[in-house]
């Protein structure tokens, strides 16, 4: 036995050494086995935050239902501040100005078609019958018949409407010439035997025509400043029977006036 | 490892049920609520202005001269009263030295109206609704007298401390006299609450 089979076989006995083998050479590192469950996670930060925004939405809740009643009570006391018989009498004091602001604006003076009439009408036409009509849409329509002796003073009469301010508009709606001194004087209808009558005491024959017009009723307006002070007397009579007819025409336009545009102005 | 997986996804669920079923609901009733808190908050700042106008308004009208006051409820008054309206007819006829033939009282009747299209504010409806509680009434009258005295009497109609509205006229001359007849159909207004 030589000394080379006694170290084969020392090492051949050495699996059986109680001393341990490469104690100093570094352990194999064993992976840790610690490990983030996602759906745990998930599932924690879910609940949490769910639960979290529940007593959120809750506290968030109960403040704006404190808001409200706040905002409802606040509301009511706004209303409860005023009196509604207070606003009934402002609308109905406002609604009667304007009203009367309206009416004032709106007033005419059918007195001035006479004013105006008796400006232009020819010496020799003689007017008969008058209507007036106020229409609808602030217009005012006038219809005058009269009689003259011949064409050229209908011609005339046409030209001095055309001068007038107030009815200039005024048209020749229709003539009837009549011979002798027409039927409007005359008992009867007109026969030939009349006429040749007429003829012969040299009676005027007669034009029998009607003008009509239409005017803006602004034309006309009702201009207290124009109006003639014979009111008074109608106040002092009316004063005296306990009667109601006064002139306010001209306080009203001032004092409505004054309060309707200080009205507006707010 | 399976009663956790369990526990998890109960979780999950109770979460998901809490959102869908309480936080969700909730979010929606504040966001009404929330609204609801902002038109209260826009009416209350306008109850506040209109407050404070009403009590201008209020303080003007207390303020309102009382002759003031008197003069516009003749001029515009509430309710017609055919009598008294009459009787002022008569006054200004026989004023004026002309003879009352005939007097007839109309219907009461509302006044039509036009809306005119005008700007679409408080005024303007304010001033439709006072235009809608307008009514009248028609009053005919015949009268005999000269041509002078029925222009005076025209005068004293249109100076009326109330409307007398000339609506028609007519009169026919009378070539045997001096006096004609005249014919005058007049409307008075008056503004109620109830129409």
């Amino acid at each position: 036995m030589g000394w080379g089979s006694i170290i084969r076989g020392m090492a051949d006995n050495s699996a059986t050494s109680f001393i341990p083998k490469n104690s100093n050479r570094p352990k194999k590192k064993v992976r840790s086995t610690k490990r983030i469950y996602l759906l745990s996670y998930i599932s924690y930060v879910l609940f949490f935050a769910s639960l979290l925004s529940t007593l959120g939405v809750l506290f968030y809740s109960v403040q704006v239902d404190h808001a409200l009643d706040d905002a409802k009570t606040r509301l009511q006391s706004e209303q409860d501040s005023f009196r509604t018989e207070d606003i009934a009498r402002i609308r109905n004091l406002e609604k009667k100005l304007i009203v009367a602001d309206r009416l004032l604006n709106q007033l005419t003076a059918p007195s001035r078609i006479f004013q105006e009439l008796e400006k232009v009408v020819a010496d020799n036409i003689e007017f008969t019958s008058f209507i007036y009509t106020l229409e609808a849409n602030n217009r005012s329509t006038i219809s005058l018949s009269g009689r003259a002796d011949d064409f050229n003073q209908v011609l005339y009469q046409r030209d001095q409407f055309n001068r007038s301010q107030v009815l200039n508009a005024a048209q020749l709606v229709s003539y009837d010439f009549v011979a002798g001194p027409g039927e409007d004087d005359d008992q009867g209808p007109l026969t030939q035997e009349k006429i040749i009558t007429s003829l012969l005491l040299a009676e005027e024959d007669t034009l029998v025509f009607t003008f009509e017009t239409s005017l803006n009723s602004s034309l006309i307006a009702y201009d207290p400043a124009l109006s003639p002070l014979v009111v008074e007397s109608v106040t002092a009579e009316a004063d005296s029977e306990d009667t109601a007819v006064v002139d306010t025409g001209a306080d009203a336009a001032e004092l409505v006036g004054d309060v309707v545009s200080s009205g507006n102005s707010q | 490892m399976g009663f956790q997986v369990g526990v998890q996804l109960i979780l999950i669920v109770i979460s998901v049920a809490l959102v869908m079923s309480f936080v969700k609901p909730k979010l929606e009733e504040v966001e009404v609520k929330q609204a609801e808190i902002s038109n209260y908050t826009e009416a209350i700042s306008r109850a506040s202005e209109y407050n404070q106008a009403v009590n201008e308004k209020i303080n003007r009208v207390n303020n309102f001269p009382r002759a003031d006051q008197i003069a516009l409820d003749r001029f515009i008054p509430d309710a017609i009263d055919a009598v008294v309206v009459s009787r002022d007819l008569e006054n200004i006829v026989k004023k004026n030295q002309m003879l009352l033939v005939d007097m007839e009282v109309g219907e009461v009747s509302p006044v039509l109206v036009t809306t005119s299209g005008g700007p679409n504010n408080e005024f303007a409806s304010l001033a439709e609704e006072a235009q809608r509680s307008l009514f009248k009434q028609n009053f005919h009258v015949d009268a005999i007298g000269t041509y002078e005295n029925m222009k005076k009497m025209l005068g004293d109609l249109e100076r009326n401390s109330y409307p007398l509205r000339l609506v028609n006229m007519s009169f026919t001359d009378s070539p045997d006299s001096v006096l004609s007849s005249f014919s005058f159909d007049l409307e008075v207004l008056a503004m109620g609450n109830n129409n």
